[in-house]
């Protein structure tokens, strides 16, 4: 069976289970609502992959969001004050 | 089956030079239209041809390397005469109904195969006619098994060569084989010969049209239960005798689907997380979990960061001064003892080199610290990334 398997995913055969469920519990620990509320042998993979995505999503969207945000306050900071430092250098 | 009785045709004339045998197949086509007159001219002439299209069958089997079927085809060339006036009487004696599969029968060989598909253009009509030919007589399902074994052994031959037509040529064939394997049990040995014919069409499936679904199935179970499901209003009888194997096959295919589909759908998440996470060259599941897991917490820390940092600025934009004013509300887990990492925020190795989310260039943290402690209030750094912990809110 893990032969047929491992001829379709490349990677199957080398990387034990016991990984996987730790790289997905990982995962769960940093994600907000699953994991917390839920019973952790509940939660399935794809179901953790996709939680993940929607994360990564919204940060980066949050992040988009507060860059925008930290480059209109430099405009209203001195040029020259360490605050500008700083904000310059959170944008970069 | 109209392309493998086309293909038969090529097969037979290109190899043994004989045109021959296409007037007896548009002689044998009149038979059918026209009536048991004609036949009786071809059935001579038919015993000369059968014995060469057995041995090119057999030419073709061993060929294909199964010394059972190439067993099995050695018997009709022993059986033909007899087998041909057994037809040829009981062809006269039959009625007008039965009249055009009779006239099938009395040409058991392949050319009569190559001639149904000629003169019925349409499958179905097709698989009746075996049915017909083993009810008729004892002979006749010799004659038939033996005819179904040599279509067994040209259609996967061909399948080859046309792609399209594999799985229907081969089912056919593996069915009329199967078919062959519950009449005949009793009647000769070939109980062995059916089971070889039918493996042998199994394997030629697999062969030909090399699908990834057959060979990652147990492959009789899914022949089986795919062949009985697609034939078995035609064929009959098939399944008395595998309704067990079926159940059994059916579980087991309704739990590799489900599997197959779950694994799908991990597969596409893994590709979506992959394209999310930047410069991402890792394709095995494991480095992707792992990747995944260092970017978010990067960029976790980049938003407190910037959360700070936007607190601070609209601080110095305008003159107050109070710590943390929205902090992250999503960053739950910062249960240690939070320092930033340097600046610049989140190149990879910074959050590599943090794994418990500490910083390990102090001398920068305590620029940074010292920074904020002006413009904060005078508030440590942890203190600051402290208070951003409890709170839980989800902003999507």
């Amino acid at each position: 069976m893990s032969n047929r398997r491992s001829r379709q995913s490349s990677s199957a055969p080398r990387i034990s289970d016991d990984q996987m469920i730790d790289l997905v519990t990982k995962l769960r620990q940093i994600l907000p609502e699953i994991g917390q509320r839920r019973r952790s042998d509940k939660v399935s993979a794809s179901k953790v992959l996709q939680e993940t995505c929607n994360y990564i999503r919204n940060l980066n969207r949050e992040v988009n969001n507060l860059s925008e945000r930290l480059s209109q306050l430099l405009e209203s900071v001195d040029e020259d004050s360490p605050e500008a430092a700083v904000i310059r250098s959170l944008l970069m | 089956m109209e392309h493998q009785g086309w293909s038969f045709e090529e097969n037979y004339s290109l190899s043994t030079n004989r045109r021959s045998i296409r007037p007896h197949d548009e002689l044998v086509e009149l038979l059918w239209r026209d009536g048991q007159v004609v036949l009786q001219s071809q059935t001579h002439r038919e015993q000369t041809q059968k014995q060469e299209h057995h041995e090119e069958a057999l030419r073709s089997n061993t060929f294909l390397e199964d010394q059972e079927t190439v067993s099995w085809l050695q018997y009709p060339p022993d059986e033909d005469p007899f087998e041909t006036d057994d037809f040829s009487s009981h062809f006269f004696s039959t009625v007008d109904p039965l009249q055009r599969p009779t006239s099938e029968t009395v040409k058991p060989n392949p050319p009569q195969v190559m001639v149904k598909p000629k003169a019925c253009p349409d499958p179905p009509q097709v698989m009746p006619p075996p049915k017909l030919r083993l009810t008729n007589s004892p002979s006749g399902i010799r004659e038939t098994e033996m005819e179904q074994y040599s279509v067994t052994t040209i259609g996967p031959s061909h399948c080859g060569s046309n792609p399209s037509q594999n799985d229907f040529d081969v089912s056919m064939s593996h069915d009329r084989s199967k078919n062959i394997e519950e009449k005949l049990n009793p009647n000769v040995s070939s109980s062995s010969g059916g089971s070889s014919g039918c493996s042998f069409g199994k394997d030629i499936k697999e062969m030909a049209c090399g699908r990834s679904i057959t060979t990652d199935r147990k492959r009789k179970h899914i022949m089986d239960t795919d062949d009985s499901v697609s034939l078995s209003d035609a064929i009959g009888n098939k399944s008395n005798q595998r309704s067990g194997s079926n159940r059994r096959s059916r579980a087991a295919e309704v739990h590799n689907l489900s599997e197959r589909r779950r694994r799908d759908r991990i597969n596409e998440r893994m590709k979506a997380l992959q394209e999310l996470i930047p410069h991402c060259s890792k394709t095995d599941k494991a480095s992707i979990l792992e990747e995944a897991i260092d970017y978010l917490k990067s960029l976790q820390l980049q938003l407190q960061v910037m959360w700070m940092g936007s607190g601070m600025a609209a601080a110095a934009a305008a003159p107050m001064m109070f710590p943390g004013v929205q902090p992250p509300p999503f960053i739950r887990q910062m249960q240690s003892p939070v320092q930033l990492p340097r600046f610049p925020v989140m190149d990879r190795s910074a959050i590599q080199n943090n794994p418990g989310l500490v910083c390990q260039n102090p001398i920068q943290n305590q620029i940074i610290s010292d920074r904020f402690a002006r413009y904060i209030g005078g508030f440590p750094q942890m203190q600051a990334a402290t208070q951003v912990r409890p709170i839980r809110r989800r902003v999507y």
